[in-house]
Order: structure tokens, then sequence, then C-alpha cells
């Protein structure tokens, strides 16, 4: 289906990094048993490499003449298999979206509000993002510009907040570590949810193919804010911010401006916002699977259907522990994104290539 | 007993009496015609002259006219028509020559234009046995001069602001660009009022598909009795509800010209001093003429500090209340015993002594507005000294809450445009930020700035050229550059990113 909305490769870029960054201000290298210091440097890059060349395998294998989709493979084959995909997309969207809220919810219950305000405030967040898909996927690319200059401004003031508290010493002390930068990449691969959204976005954008500079810029601009806060988090904080479950929210914490002495709430801003960014990306995602289910364009009442569900479903996985820890494994296993990005466009395209084999023997 | 509350008869459609039929061609029946449509009102006047034997008749509305022109260049002529004009054709051509002088001449052949004419300001000369009248020029009515914008101050600059008269509205404009491109539309809105409304813009610069959508929208306009610019506001405006609007006001004919330079659509309104300007962008209420009128560095600090106000007068109160209510930790330890202290020692929960504090500010605003000058002087006493100072004694309020009220209120007239939207926002933020903390302070924040992302002012997007980014436009938006970076080229709003408006020219 010809896609009516078109926002620029700059925009989705921008959104697709600010989502990124929300599971990047959560970065607890300790928690994960990954390397420290310099070497999470020298993983971020190389991981970032990793994703690019997945990437643009996973592109190559969806690209047609309509453009760069895992849908358009499937939208040319039979009909149920158009919708197995489509549903899969859905599920994972969805996935997303629980694991974001469960995760807003989890750092708001530890460091700002008690947990019966966090849950509210995880199902306000919905809410808001239910709101924000239905004034168009235009509108939230066009508002990601002001909030990644509020990213943007918030880490500048924590960075220049902790100029006091940097030593270099941090930043030297591991050893490299081959298995552990391994373990680094392939976390950081798995974990870019955003490597199957930037797939499914494409076709909402006024260019056809993605190029391996929007692909690179937009990698390239994650690694670089990524490796900022990697490297402003280690050299303030050091050995000690590995053991924080949040340590650029310590980092932010042990901040100083002037009279103001600590930067919480610019934390808070960023995260909320982040957070924002993210819900109602993957919430547009899954309202435009459901389009791609009933062959319609995406309009308010699937928007708010999904958001139903969404606040179903984290209602859920608050109340049930279990639930909660699945949905975190589940969305750290690395799954859903080779599912994604690699398994479903691959599949997608043995089938085209055979159906296509088919027709032309015939 | 019937339960009809809320029916009321009191509301109907008043349908205008149809003048569009053409002028009775005797004398006679078009006086009796006239008067019968004007209900014989008391300001009709009818002069009824006889010239070589052929009968005339001039008509105007007392008060309208000049009695010295119509005096000396009309009624003195008439008077000395030559005897071998003795039909009323030749008597006709004789007057569609060089008897009458006027400045502005029209011939009239419906009830519906004669009138229309005479209401505003024409004398017009019937002859009996035609059906064409002669509409001249002779305005006289009392209208306020030209003078300094109340509502629009500038330090530099020229202190002309537009009038009540469409004319002289429109000449103001014409002096400024003095260009044949500068092309000034008539029409009329007002089923009942028939109020004259010019459509002002740029042939070659404004796009044809925006004047089109602007002469469509002005034609939906069902109005009786349009008094004012701001009542055509709504039908040029977005149709998505939203607190920002998409159309903009100014007072000032400079101001007008400079936004005609852009591609933009002016619109004066008969009867108002106030133009509307489209498509008008959100940045734009952030800049000023005067901008152009001093040096870059300081224009551009004058935008970011009017940017910076802006963003205070909204979120500054429900911050606080936010962080006082839910996040006490957050206050700096210098400042912690004092806010804690007028919290703990005031009777009310800090957001509804914020929402108190609030209504008591816009109540008092609202009063002074209206108020005779010496009264609103004893207001101002009683509202600042008496009731600020004697509820912080009382320990009704705290001392912190009123310093925040006197930065936010100092705040929201530092961009008086925006002082509708600013008011709800921040009555909003206080109580999202009194319920739900800083979080939701946030998430609201968030909120808005998607729901101005998603506006657009005659298809363009009202945020740009700050998102869809447009760099070279960055060189005129929060901050300023030179006059010699400016003049290398003019921003047409019509190509702006994100422009439905395809980029013709007209």
């Amino acid at each position: 289906m010809e896609k009516k909305v078109k926002i620029s490769p700059f925009q989705l870029t921008v959104l697709l990094t600010l989502s990124r960054m929300f599971s990047v201000m959560a970065y607890a290298p300790e928690a994960a048993a990954l390397p420290q210091g310099k070497v999470s440097l020298l993983t971020t890059l190389l991981s970032a490499l990793a994703q690019y060349g997945v990437v643009m395998v996973a592109a190559s294998w969806c690209t047609g003449p309509k453009g760069v989709s895992p849908l358009f493979l499937s939208g040319k084959m039979a009909r149920p298999v158009h919708l197995i995909f489509s549903g899969f997309y859905w599920a994972f969207s969805v996935l997303v979206c629980v694991y974001t809220l469960l995760h807003f919810a989890w750092f708001l219950s530890t460091s700002f509000y008690g947990y019966g305000e966090a849950v509210a405030m995880a199902l306000v967040l919905a809410l808001c993002g239910g709101f924000a898909v239905s004034q168009g996927l235009e509108a939230f690319a066009r508002a990601g510009a002001v909030f990644a200059f509020v990213l943007l401004a918030g880490l500048l003031a924590v960075a220049v907040g902790l100029w006091k508290e940097y030593d270099l010493l941090n930043l030297v002390r591991e050893p490299f570590n081959p298995l552990g930068t391994a373990q680094g990449v392939w976390q950081g691969l798995s974990m870019n949810l955003e490597l199957p959204a930037l797939l499914l976005l494409m076709p909402y954008t006024r260019r056809k193919r993605l190029t391996s500079r929007m692909a690179a810029g937009w990698l390239g601009a994650v690694a670089a804010l990524s490796g900022s806060v990697i490297l402003m988090t280690t050299l303030s904080l050091g050995e000690y911010g590995g053991y924080q479950m949040f340590p650029v929210f310590a980092a932010a914490s042990s901040a100083r401006i002037l009279m103001l002495q600590h930067l919480d709430a610019v934390f808070m801003a960023i995260w909320v916002l982040l957070g924002f960014v993210r819900i109602t990306v993957f919430l547009f995602l899954a309202s435009s699977m459901w389009g791609e289910i009933l062959r319609r364009e995406v309009d308010g009442r699937m928007v708010w259907a999904n958001t139903g569900a969404l606040l179903l479903l984290c209602l859920w996985g608050l109340l049930a522990e279990k639930a909660t820890t699945e949905i975190f494994r589940m969305t750290g296993s690395g799954f859903p994104v080779l599912a994604g990005a690699v398994a479903i466009p691959l599949l997608g395209r043995l089938m085209r290539g055979k159906a296509g084999t088919r027709q032309d023997e015939s | 007993m019937r339960f009809d509350a809320g029916k009321s008869g009191a509301y109907r459609v008043i349908h205008p009496q149809n003048t569009d039929r053409p002028l009775d061609a005797d004398l006679t029946d078009l006086l009796v015609e006239i008067r019968a449509l004007t209900s014989n009102s008391d300001d009709l006047v009818i002069h009824r002259h006889t010239a070589n034997g052929c009968a005339m008749a001039v008509i105007m509305f007392e008060g309208q006219i000049s009695n010295l022109q119509v005096s000396d260049l009309l009624l003195r002529p008439l008077a000395q028509i030559p005897p071998q004009v003795d039909s009323s054709k030749r008597l006709l051509e004789y007057l569609r020559g060089n008897l009458l002088m006027a400045s502005d001449k029209k011939e009239v052949r419906t009830y519906g234009e004669l009138m229309r004419l005479a209401m505003s300001g024409f004398a017009l000369v019937v002859v009996d046995g035609e059906q064409t009248a002669i509409a001249l020029g002779y305005q006289g009515f009392s209208m306020r001069g030209v003078s300094e914008p109340s509502a629009e101050m500038n330090l530099r600059g020229s202190r002309e602001g537009f009038v009540e008269s469409l004319v002289v509205n429109v000449s103001l404009v014409r002096r400024r660009l003095k260009t044949p491109q500068l092309v000034a539309e008539g029409t009329t809105v007002g089923k009942i009022s028939t109020t004259g409304v010019k459509i002002l813009y740029l042939r070659g610069v404004a796009s044809p598909r925006l004047l089109e959508e602007v002469r469509r929208r002005l034609s939906e306009v069902k109005i009786d009795v349009v008094l004012d610019s701001g009542y055509l506001q709504p039908y040029l405006d977005q149709s998505k509800f939203s607190l920002f609007s998409g159309v903009g006001v100014t007072e000032r004919p400079d101001t007008l010209c400079a936004k005609l330079s852009e591609g933009r659509i002016g619109i004066l309104v008969d009867g108002t001093p106030f133009a509307l300007v489209l498509p008008y962008l959100f940045t734009e209420h952030f800049q000023s003429l005067d901008d152009y009128s001093h040096r870059p560095y300081f224009a551009s600090y004058v935008r970011i500090l009017k940017l910076i106000s802006f963003l205070a007068t909204i979120l500054l109160p429900g911050y606080y209340v936010a962080v006082v209510s839910f996040h006490p930790e957050l206050i700096p330890d210098i400042l912690f015993t004092k806010f804690i202290g007028s919290v703990l020692y005031t009777p009310l929960p800090v957001l509804f002594e914020a929402l108190l504090v609030f209504i008591l500010y816009e109540l008092l605003r609202e009063a002074g507005l209206r108020l005779p000058r010496p009264i609103g002087h004893a207001l101002g006493i009683v509202g600042g000294l008496v009731i600020g100072d004697a509820a912080v004694s009382a320990g009704l309020i705290g001392l912190p809450m009123v310093i925040i009220i006197a930065l936010t209120a100092v705040s929201s007239f530092v961009v008086p445009s925006l002082y509708e939207p600013v008011t709800i926002l921040r009555f909003a933020f206080i109580f999202i930020g009194g319920t739900m903390g800083l979080c939701g302070i946030y998430l609201g924040f968030a909120l808005f700035v998607v729901n101005l992302c998603s506006l657009k002012t005659m298809g363009v997007p009202i945020t740009a050229p700050a998102t869809p980014m447009d760099l070279h436009s960055f060189r005129d938006m929060f901050v300023r550059a030179g006059w010699k970076r400016l003049q290398e080229d003019t921003l047409c709003v019509q190509d702006l990113p994100g422009s439905d408006l395809d980029g013709e020219e007209s």
C-alpha cells in the first residue's frame, strides 16, 4: 500500500536515534558483565559497524520497485504469508512498547516516585503515546527535532556539571578483553530494537532506498551519543558507576552547576522525552501493522485500540513479576531483533525468489 | 408539564432583503423604492432637481458625505447645465463626462450597489428615465487620524498604524510598497453589513494556490454582521483545534508590507485597524520589526530572550508546584528552608495556592483592562500592595509563590501575541505539576510540542522553518544575521519544507 504520509530521511534518523538513546540511558555494563573503560568505547564502535552491516544486508533483501520494507516482499505473496509477517511485526512492536513502559516504571520507582505513582506514570505515558500517534507521523517526526535539541542540551549540561569529577585514570584501567568486547558487540546489536523499525518505516520517507549514507548517519549518531555518554559516565564515576543500575542517572545526580546541586531533573527530562519518543514510534508501527492486516490506512480507532491493548499488557506486566522478567528476558535475548531485521527479510526474499522462479517456469 | 428548557425562539436566520434587482427607470418609482428599503430613515437625504425639463435626484446619507464638496463639486455644476442638454439620455452622457468632478467615480445599476455606495460616503445622481446612477466619492465621515498603534509599539520605525478606514489603510500599504505587483482585491463579507474587505498580495511572489484558498474561505463566511477582522479569523485558521492560531494580526502597515514581501496574504477589513496575515508561523511571534532596525547581536539577544520568557511563563509555575509537591529533594539546600517553610506554614496545598493566586492575578488584569485610567491606578495599588502584601503577611500564600507570579506575569507580556495560549497552558501545567510531578510536566511539554508540530497554516507547517528544518532560514529565525547576508535572497513562505503549496507564483 502506497503510504500517503511522507517524512524526510533526516526526520526518521532523528526519531530512531532518540528511540535508541532510551536504551543507552539505562546502560549498565557491570550488570551484564561487560567490559568497561575505553573498551566500552571500542565496543560501541564495533557494534555500530556490525549493525551497519546487518541493516544494509537486510535492506538489500527487502528492496523492491516500491522501496524498502519486509512487507513489500510478503505483499506480493499469498495473503496468509503477508498476515503472518504483519502479525509478527505487530507483536514485535507491542513487545517493545510494553518493555519500554515497564522499564520506564522501573526507573521512576527506583528514583523519583513510589511504586504506585510510577505505575500510574507508565500508564499516562502510554496514553500520551496514543495521543501523539493520533496527531500523525509528520507531527511527532517534526517534534523529534525539538526533543533532540533538549537531549543534546541536557547531556551538555550534565557533562559540564561533571567537569570537576573527570579522572582519566578511570578510562584506562581495564585491559582489552576479546570475549567481553564480542559480548558487548552482540549486546549492542541484539538490543538495537530500532533496526527492524528502520526497515518498516522506510516506506514512510520520501526516499525509496535505504542509502549507506542514511544508515551510517543514523548508526554514527547513535554511536557518537552513546560513546559520549559512556565516556562522561566512565570518566566521572569510574568503577563506582559500573555498580549502578542507572549509571548515567548516578552521574547526573553528581553533576553540579552553580547553585543547582544535582541535575536529576535534567536526566528525568531526557528520560521522559526519550521514552515518549520510543513509545510513539513503536505504537505507530503497531497501528500501521494493523493497517497492513486490515488493508487500511492508520486511523484514530486503530491507534486507540492499540493503546488500549498496550495499557492492558502493561498492567499485566507490572502486576505480575514473572511477566516482567519474561518480557525483559525476551527483549534482551536478541531474538526479536534478529527475527525482525534478518530472518523475516531473508525468508521473504527466499520465498519471493522461489515464487518468481515458479512463475518463470510456468 | 412539558420539559422544554433549552429551547429558545430568540434565534433565527436573518435573510437580507433582495436588492440585486436593477434600478427603476421612473424617478418617482425609484425614490419610493429607496425610501421603502430604508424605511424612510431619518439620515437619508434626497435632493430633487430639474434641468431643462429633465428631472434628477441626488441621494446621499447625512454625515457620510462632505457638505462642502457636495455643494461645490456637485450641486453648483448641476445648476449650470447648458440648455442643449434637454433629454434624459443626453443629460446622463453630460453628467458622465467632465461636469462632475470626483476622484472616485462609478456607475451603479442595482439597488444593492446603490445602497452600499450611498452608505460608504458616495453621493448618487439618478436621472429620470435612466436605469443607471452615477456614484461620486465625496466621503466626509469622521474618522480617527493615523496615529501610533496602541497594541504594537516599536522603539524605532514608523509611528503610523492602521485606522478604521479601508481606503486609508490600503494607501498606507501602497505608500510603502510602490510596486505595480501589489494587488488589492476587493470583496465584501457580512450578509447584512456588507463590510468591505481587501485582500492584499504581491503578484509574482504569493502562491496562487494560497490565494485561491483564501478567496474560497472568505466566500464561506455567512455571518450577518462583520465588525472586526477577528470575526474572519476562524474561517482562515486551521480546522484542527489548537491553542495557537495560524493567522497573524498586525496594526502596523510596515509589518504587513514585510509579510507581503515574503509571499503572504494580507487582509484588511473596513472598520478595524487590525489586519490579518496568513500564513503565520510560530517563530514569528518572537520577531518584530524593531529587530531589523537594531544591530544583529542585540536583535538575536531579544529574540532568544522572548523565547526563554515564553517557556518560563508556561513552565515555571507548574515546575515550582511539581518540585515542591513531589520532589523536594531537588530543591538546592540554600533555598530549601525558604521553599519548604512557605509550604508548611500556608494553609492550602501548593497546587491550590498556585491556582488561587493566578486566578486572582487574572481577575486583576482583566478588571484593569477596561477600567477608566484613574480607577485603573487605584486597582493597581489594591491588587499589588494590599492583596499581595496582606496575603503574604497573613500567611495565606507563600513569598516564593508571589515571586513566581511576578516573574511569570512579566514574562507573559514579553510576547503579547501569545498571551491567550500562554494563560491556558500555564493553568494546565500548574494542574499537571500538582497532580503528576515533574514527569507529568515533561510529558505535558512533549504533548504540547507534538500538538504544535501537527498544525499547518494554509498548508505550511506552523513550526517551519525550525522543524521541518531549513538551515538557510536559521539566519533569520531565533537569531538575525546582518542585512548584507539577508539581502542575498528573500524567504518565500510557500517554499518552506513541509509546505503543501507547490511554490508556484501568482
